[in-house]
């Protein structure tokens, strides 16, 4: 057999486990910072020198959040509901657009395919900052403002996912296709029935870069939203911590701002990371 | 889609060859358009017209007053001379990010290739490795980062114990702080290789094992079958990574060019106009700093077949 991938534990192995161990252990640095941030009194959050870990561990900052949440008019769940659709929303359609797109892109013959590769990758480099205003205008002009489309409908302009998945597209050989295609399969179901399936690592990758850009996307709610009941949980976040008008409970309040923020994105991760992981192990490519 | 295809057929079985193929090709090119068009539509709306738009303002002064609107005056490269020649704050930060990004990429693309390396091996506790090596996807977005840096998370300086080990360890401080900041800069390089991670990952495991077998029984080295398989097997995908990689570094939000753009949005004296030509100026520095490194790892790949 193969010495790649050895059965049973032995030297060779033991010191893999501790590179990785000692990786790992700064890879997970920022998460351990996030949780212990969350917990820390305020006297330990202005200590000077800063500290890593939480000595006195403390619930106030939770209860400040509820505080002050309980005291603005429109419930906090309404800012969690607008969020967690808007984000759905937009993951789906961004996975459908983009997986389409890269698919023509990467398998399908027609003119101009090659100009608009290069645009889109073009686009990848230019700084999203720089639109907002330009894309006020546009969503003035569509008369979406103030509704739940000038969430999503900007954010699915994506150059990174049909980038990526454009790249794993390009990996799956043609004969594949041909075969399917002799087998008697329309472009539609070639892309949905065999594209799609071997791609998943890639769709997976962007569900989760699309939630992300998604979920603490601010943009959406301050410049093209006026309707406080559609704004998203960041602005509230935000705007809770800025109309604290203190300074500690500022920064308490921004401590456990960034753990609700995180957690949810935590949990879909693991959700999601297990599926990469299969997925990859059963492609039929080799 | 189905149907029109097999409509398609029908119908070229009767015409000329000559035409055949024609109809054929045009019936192709629309099936890809029309994968195409949804994106196509996004595209110009929220890519295409806002970068015209930042075009067109770069060149002009743009003011908002209540009553009057948007006002745009023509002043041409004023904008421009006004970043390169007069003001230095961006020229010294693109300087800075140019630099550091350049030294950074071909670090974070081999660090990624190693640990992809490593997690691609069947030891016992990959998958919670995996699960750790790409959280640093979650947190690198937002203002985490910001908050981790603000309240001193990122620095092991700040960690009392850690120094105070190492003072023990190694009598000279100055020798000290050389190694903690070149572990704070590795740590840093290690978490933004977390895409470039999954994407060598996916194509690690899709080389077959069969060729790793056929080396070995032609007597070579797992070094050798290293260089001569896997390296060859994922180099496409490493103008990949350094394209994502510069792109996240240039659009990261605590990229003080970034700050700066933002900022001059709202400075009176700088407004839209400014920012926007300060943004088209960024874009370019990225698209020669991408053309570099792509050309550096394009002509390793050609000597190398």
């Amino acid at each position: 057999m193969i010495k790649i991938n050895p059965d049973k534990l032995h030297r060779d192995q033991l010191s893999f486990h501790l590179v990785l161990t000692v990786m790992s252990v700064f890879m997970a640095l920022p998460i351990v910072f996030i949780v212990n941030h969350a917990f820390k009194p305020f006297t330990e959050l202005f200590a000077y020198p800063p500290t890593f870990f939480v000595n006195s561990p403390t619930l106030e900052n939770f209860r400040l959040l509820f505080h002050f949440s309980a005291e603005s008019g429109i419930p906090a769940s309404r800012y969690v509901f607008n969020s967690l659709f808007t984000t759905t929303i937009v993951i789906l359609l961004t996975l459908l657009v983009s997986s389409a797109a890269a698919y023509a892109l990467s398998k399908l013959h027609f003119k101009g395919k090659y100009t608009f590769n290069k645009i889109n990758t073009l686009a990848l480099m230019f700084v999203p900052i720089a639109v907002a205003i330009p894309r006020f205008l546009i969503i003035k002009n569509l008369g979406i403002f103030n509704t739940y489309l000038a969430h999503i409908i900007p954010m699915l302009a994506m150059p990174i996912g049909i980038f990526l998945i454009k790249q794993f597209m390009d990996q799956i050989p043609d004969d594949l296709i041909e075969a399917s295609k002799m087998d008697g399969a329309g472009n539609w179901r070639v892309y949905w029935n065999v594209m799609l399936p071997l791609v998943k690592p890639a769709l997976v990758t962007v569900a989760i870069l699309t939630f992300q850009a998604s979920w603490g996307n601010v943009e959406g709610s301050s410049i093209f939203m006026d309707d406080e009941s559609l704004r998203t949980l960041p602005f509230y976040m935000n705007t809770l911590v800025a109309q604290s008008g203190n300074i500690v409970a500022g920064a308490g309040l921004s401590a456990v701002a960034g753990l609700v923020m995180f957690v949810p994105n935590l949990i879909l991760f693991i959700i999601l990371q297990n599926k990469v992981m299969a997925s990859m192990a059963h492609t039929g490519i080799k | 889609m189905t149907t029109v295809s097999a409509e398609a057929k029908v119908q070229t079985g009767k015409v000329k060859p000559a035409k055949r193929r024609l109809s054929i090709k045009s019936k192709q090119g629309l099936t890809g358009l029309l994968f195409i068009s949804p994106w196509i539509i996004g595209f110009l709306a929220f890519v295409a017209y806002p970068l015209y738009r930042t075009v067109f303002m770069s060149f002009h002064n743009v003011s908002f007053g209540l009553k009057t609107g948007w006002r745009y005056k023509w002043v041409g490269m004023d904008n421009y001379s006004r970043i390169l020649l007069e003001e230095i704050d961006f020229v010294i930060e693109a300087q800075n990010f140019f630099v550091s990004t350049l030294l950074y990429v071909p670090v974070i693309i081999a660090l990624s290739v190693i640990i992809a390396l490593l997690l691609n091996r069947k030891i016992k506790g990959t998958s919670l490795y995996r699960l750790l090596f790409f959280l640093p996807i979650l947190i690198l977005n937002g203002e985490l980062m910001d908050n981790m840096s603000t309240y001193g998370g990122m620095s092991i300086a700040a960690n009392r114990f850690i120094l105070e080990t190492l003072l023990m360890i190694i009598p000279s401080s100055h020798a000290v702080m050389l190694i903690v900041d070149l572990f704070e800069l590795i740590v840093q390089l290690l978490w933004y290789s977390a895409v470039p991670i999954l994407i060598f990952l996916a194509a690690l495991q899709k080389i077959s094992k069969d060729m790793y077998e056929a080396a070995s029984i032609d007597g070579a080295s797992p070094w050798t079958s290293f260089w001569k398989i896997t390296l060859p097997m994922i180099y496409p995908l490493v103008s990949v990574c350094v394209v994502y990689v510069v792109v996240f570094l240039a659009n990261f939000e605590a990229n003080p060019i970034n700050t700066i753009i933002m900022e001059s949005k709202y400075d009176g004296s700088r407004r839209e106009g400014y920012a926007s030509a300060l943004a088209i100026l960024y874009s370019a520095v990225q698209i020669l700093l991408i053309a570099i490194l792509y050309y550096a790892t394009r002509s390793r790949s050609s000597k190398g077949r």
